[in-house]
């Protein structure tokens, strides 16, 4: 299968972005959902037809007096380049179609930006939130194989559990090039995650693109049990093709749940400056 | 492309060369013999000793300055101090913090066991050295100089560590012919010299000759009853029949000839030890490194760090003895599962049958001491009482090429030799023969009436080692290559097959399979070896391991008129640590270690070697053919992989605070570092197989060669040998 190659503008690479998923979005226009925060108007927008898989990916930016960040971080994103306003954020939105379902994803550089985005879009009732339901994600990570014929492949890499009958511990997470399959997990975790009495709420997928000429793109997926996802876009923006088709992969393996609350709200990281 | 020793990247008109220390007799006033205290000191900048000029006979040893804005003496009177640190890269790390500038602008280091030198017009600089020294120094050697002839030598050493002579004695053996009793004397000899030195300047290496001689009196012991034959047999040869013993001729001509040879061996490298770990030792003009070109301080620190690495690599292993449970518990615990549809198998549930189950079971075995040496001639090799390291590594041993890190690479042959004879050892008091007959008749019995189980998980060891013999008539190997027309056709003639087991399945006759097995011994070893290398001193990390054994490789003639094997032996690596299907390993072996050379093949890699494999794995007329042999070793790779790597012995070799493993975005594995800055730092280098790893890594980045680098080598020895662990005990302490 030929992996569609995507390019945008440069100005948004090599960074994390903040994304979240919605299906039955009735209005997938981002300007509607940005009334309180500024004016925004597409950069650019480029379309993909595959023989399972068709997606779009737009590049927006939004103008805004609202400091969504700090430091050197801020100037950057200053118009003129001081600190001061206005900003502009770059945001991007996929429309993902399968067989089984259309998804969107909204994709911002800040969370507390897309904290705002998506209380509009709550408020507007628009779309159904999803999150992946993270202890399933783990259970099917472990026995699932990569099938051969897939151009995507992936596996956990990270996942994070709190413990709460323990009072000498109140967390723990492994990291690795596959801690499912290591000693730790084995003996002392499985269990009491497949119990539920240790319940994982936040996991890393690694994943990787295949073309027919085996040249590979690599995307690791933060995602926690709220609803949040994170990832790293790389240079020239090459690697935001794996995201339709991990979020297809994940549709397949029955992994999304619905959620009504804003999972943006549930990052600390990133504070609120208004 | 590169060629080799990169003379395209060399230009000599912007090398400055290295200080060289040069000692000689003192022209004006020729003298014979020439008086120690008349000699004449030199320092002199140049690429070679030749561009130096001497004309009379001199000692030299390159010196390297501490600081980029070093002073060196602006007359020719002044003080040179020789200190003995045993912790010198901690010192150094210490002075580059708090040292003034004065003394820090004057101070040199050498890979000498004197390895830190101050030269300087004013003593009071060596009072604020050893002042601000975290420790004191083992020995101080000073030279007064005046109008370049040293005039006064003053060496100051703390006392020898006390010992007990009688631990280096031997049982006695003057009952023996002439010609044995002098190999013996040679070693008495040759331990009288060393163990007072060894005392005096590396007591910490004490017990490394104790144990020596304690494993030659156990030689000695056996000649010495072979020779007569009467009463019991030592200990040592109860895997020996007694009544063999006393009346087999051969078998007793067979043990007398090993022992001797055997302390033949020693004597060897005890006379390399003696004349490298220990010349260049205050008094440092008392006697000359054999090493011409490091004849004046010797190369002491560069013996201290090979003995660390090797040691700390032996001790990792005599805490799990791999040997012991092989030989006491594999026979008595269950078989492996999913070997009953042979060749096809399910490795799933191996992982629960590691060596590692056994770790809290099994006392640790007493080290074996590894007598460490250079050698232009031998290069980097193990044996049993030695390792040895490329002379090349004296100079650039902070290069990929000549990395201490070959060492380890030598030390696991060492390792798998004993795995793998352990497992045909079977019962000690039957003939090979015998054993060799049972073990085809169990092998038969077992793969012709498939459900029947193994006796016990040695046998289902056994049964995967012969089954991946079979499997090689039809599928080939890292070194049998199937004819290209008619793969999985037969390799053998008719009449040497016992029976078809399955389709691509033979059974050959007895005689064959054992005849397949020693053609195969080579490569089972080399495979077993590159998993464990991985795993153990490369920290699983295949985006490391592959560059740069391709890198060691493509410095080696016969490589390249065997490109196949090596290109399956990076597959079957790469397979190690890729799920699935043999097919789908295949592949994503394939496309890893396409992904690998062409990430390096600009940098590093640039060899033509490298390109041609470039060429071949994206021949699919040749890569089709490698299916076949890689699929055929896979299971190989399962077995080292999930029962004979051990995670204990792992751990062992990585346990050091500076380890560490950082997640990046756009990699498949993670990045292993040792978070330890560059250059001298006052921090503990508790494994430094670990540490030259990390310095190792940045090096697949570049064509060029490290700048400065003997002084980068230098630097890497002194690091290698000053680990002082947690409890501020030298690694390798009991």
């Amino acid at each position: 299968m030929e992996i569609p190659k995507v390019r945008f503008s440069s100005l948004i690479d090599q960074r994390y972005f903040h994304f979240i998923v919605l299906r039955k979005l009735g209005d997938r226009i981002l300007t509607n959902y940005l009334s309180n925060i500024g004016k925004s108007i597409t950069i650019e927008r480029q379309d993909f037809n595959l023989a399972n898989l068709n997606f779009d990916i737009q590049h927006n930016q939004v103008t805004s007096d609202i400091p969504y960040t700090r430091g050197l971080v801020l100037e950057n994103v200053s118009t003129s380049k001081d600190g001061m306003p206005p900003y502009n954020y770059d945001l991007f939105s996929f429309r993902i179609e399968s067989k089984a379902q259309t998804l969107f994803v909204f994709a911002f550089p800040f969370a507390s930006l897309g904290r705002d985005i998506v209380d509009n879009l709550i408020a507007n009732k628009s779309g159904i939130l999803l999150k992946v339901e993270v202890p399933k994600l783990i259970k099917i990570g472990e026995r699932e194989q990569n099938l051969l014929k897939e151009p995507l492949r992936t596996h956990i890499v990270g996942f994070h559990v709190v413990i709460v009958d323990d009072p000498t511990i109140s967390s723990l997470s492994l990291g690795g090039d596959d801690p499912l399959k290591s000693d730790i997990y084995r003996d002392y975790l499985k269990s009491s995650i497949y119990t539920d009495k240790i319940i994982p709420d936040q996991c890393v997928l690694a994943c990787e693109l295949l073309d027919s000429k085996e040249m590979s793109t690599r995307a690791r997926i933060h995602m926690d049990a709220f609803g949040n996802f994170k990832f790293y876009v790389h240079i020239k923006t090459a690697n935001l093709v794996a995201i339709p088709f991990l979020l297809q992969k994940l549709s397949s393996l029955k992994c999304f749940d619905e959620i009504s609350t804003n999972p943006l709200r549930r990052i600390q990281e990133e504070t609120n400056l208004q | 492309m590169r060629l080799k020793q990169d003379m395209n990247k060399i230009d000599s008109s912007k090398q400055k060369g290295v200080f060289w220390l040069v000692t000689m007799p003192d022209e004006s006033e020729p003298e014979w013999p020439p008086r120690l205290e008349r000699l004449r000191i030199i320092m002199k900048q140049s690429t070679t000793l030749q561009e130096c000029g001497f004309s009379h006979p001199y000692r030299a040893s390159p010196i390297f300055p501490f600081r980029d804005n070093y002073i060196k003496p602006s007359s020719k009177s002044c003080s040179l101090y020789f200190y003995c640190f045993d912790n010198a890269f901690q010192v150094l790390g210490r002075l580059q913090a708090v040292g003034s500038d004065a003394l820090t602008r004057r101070l040199w280091f050498t890979i000498g066991i004197a390895s830190i030198v101050l030269i300087t017009e004013d003593p009071k600089l060596s009072e604020e050295l050893l002042k601000k020294a975290p420790t004191s120094p083992r020995s101080i050697e000073a030279w007064h100089v005046e109008k370049a002839i040293i005039s006064n030598v003053e060496c100051t050493h703390q006392s020898p560590q006390e010992y007990d002579p009688k631990l280096f004695q031997l049982d006695n053996y003057n009952m023996l012919p002439v010609t044995s009793r002098a190999i013996i004397d040679e070693f008495v000899s040759n331990i009288a010299i060393i163990v007072p030195k060894v005392s005096m300047h590396i007591p910490n290496e004490l017990d490394t000759f104790k144990r020596l001689v304690i494993q030659i009196n156990e030689l000695i012991k056996e000649i010495v009853y072979l020779s007569n034959p009467v009463g019991n047999p030592p200990s040592t040869l109860d895997e020996y029949d007694k009544k063999e013993l006393k009346e087999d001729l051969l078998l007793q001509e067979q043990i007398l000839h090993q022992n001797l040879d055997r302390i033949i061996q020693v004597n060897s490298a005890l006379s390399y030890v003696s004349t490298q770990a220990l010349s260049g030792a205050v008094p440092i003009l008392e006697r000359r490194s054999l090493i011409r070109r490091y004849s004046l301080l010797g190369i002491g620190t560069a013996i201290l760090a090979l003995n660390r690495i090797a040691r700390s690599i032996e001790l990792a292993f005599s805490k799990n003895p791999i040997e012991d449970i092989i030989a006491d518990r594999m026979k008595d615990a269950k078989p492996l599962p999913g070997l009953e549809n042979l060749p096809e198998y399910d490795h799933s549930e191996w992982k629960t049958y590691s060596i590692d189950r056994w770790a809290k079971r099994i006392e640790p075995r007493d080290w074996y001491p590894k007598l460490p040496y250079y050698s232009g001639r031998l290069g980097f090799r193990e044996t049993e009482y030695a390792i040895s390291a490329a002379h090349q590594s004296l100079s650039g041993g902070a290069s990929l090429e000549w990395s201490l890190l070959t060492a380890t690479h030598e030390m696991l042959h060492g390792h798998v030799r004993n795995l793998l004879t352990l497992l045909f050892q079977g019962d000690k008091n039957k003939s090979p023969d015998k054993k060799r007959k049972e073990f085809y008749e169990c092998y038969t019995t077992q793969v012709l009436k498939k459900g029947i189980k193994d006796e016990n998980e040695l046998g289902s060891i056994r049964k995967i080692l012969l089954a991946y013999c079979c499997l090689t008539i039809t599928h080939g190997s890292l070194t049998r290559k199937i004819p290209p027309n008619n793969l999985r056709a037969s390799t053998l003639q008719p009449d040497e097959i016992e029976m078809e087991i399955t389709r691509h399945f033979l059974l050959p006759k007895e005689e064959k399979l054992w005849y397949l097995f020693e053609q195969e011994y080579r490569n089972i070893s080399e495979i077993f070896v590159h998993i464990l290398d991985l795993h153990y001193f490369y920290a699983s990390r295949i985006a490391v391991y592959l560059p740069m054994i391709w890198r060691s490789w493509a410095e080696v003639p016969h490589v390249k008129g065997d490109l196949r094997q090596y290109i399956l032996r990076s597959l079957l690596i790469i397979s190690a640590k890729v799920p699935g299907s043999p097919y789908e390993r295949f592949n994503m072996s394939l496309k890893r270690l396409r992904e690998l050379i062409e990430k390096n093949i600009k940098k590093t890699l640039d060899f033509p070697v490298i390109h041609k494999v470039k060429c071949y794995i994206e021949d699919k007329d040749f890569y089709e053919d490698l299916f076949y042999p890689f699929s055929a070793s896979l299971i190989l790779v399962d077995l080292v992989d999930n029962v004979f790597m051990s995670h204990q012995i792992r751990g062992e070799l990585l346990s050091d605070p500076l380890v560490s493993w950082v997640s990046k975005e756009g990699d498949f594995e993670d990045r292993y570092e040792y978070r330890l800055p560059e250059g001298f730092v006052e921090e503990s280098i508790e494994r430094p197989a670990a540490f030259l790893l990390d310095r190792m890594i940045p090096l697949l980045q570049s064509k060029e060669f490290p700048n400065n680098l003997e002084a980068e080598t230098a630097k890497l020895f002194l690091a290698c040998c000053s680990n002082l662990d947690r409890e501020g005990k030298k690694h390798g302490d009991p």
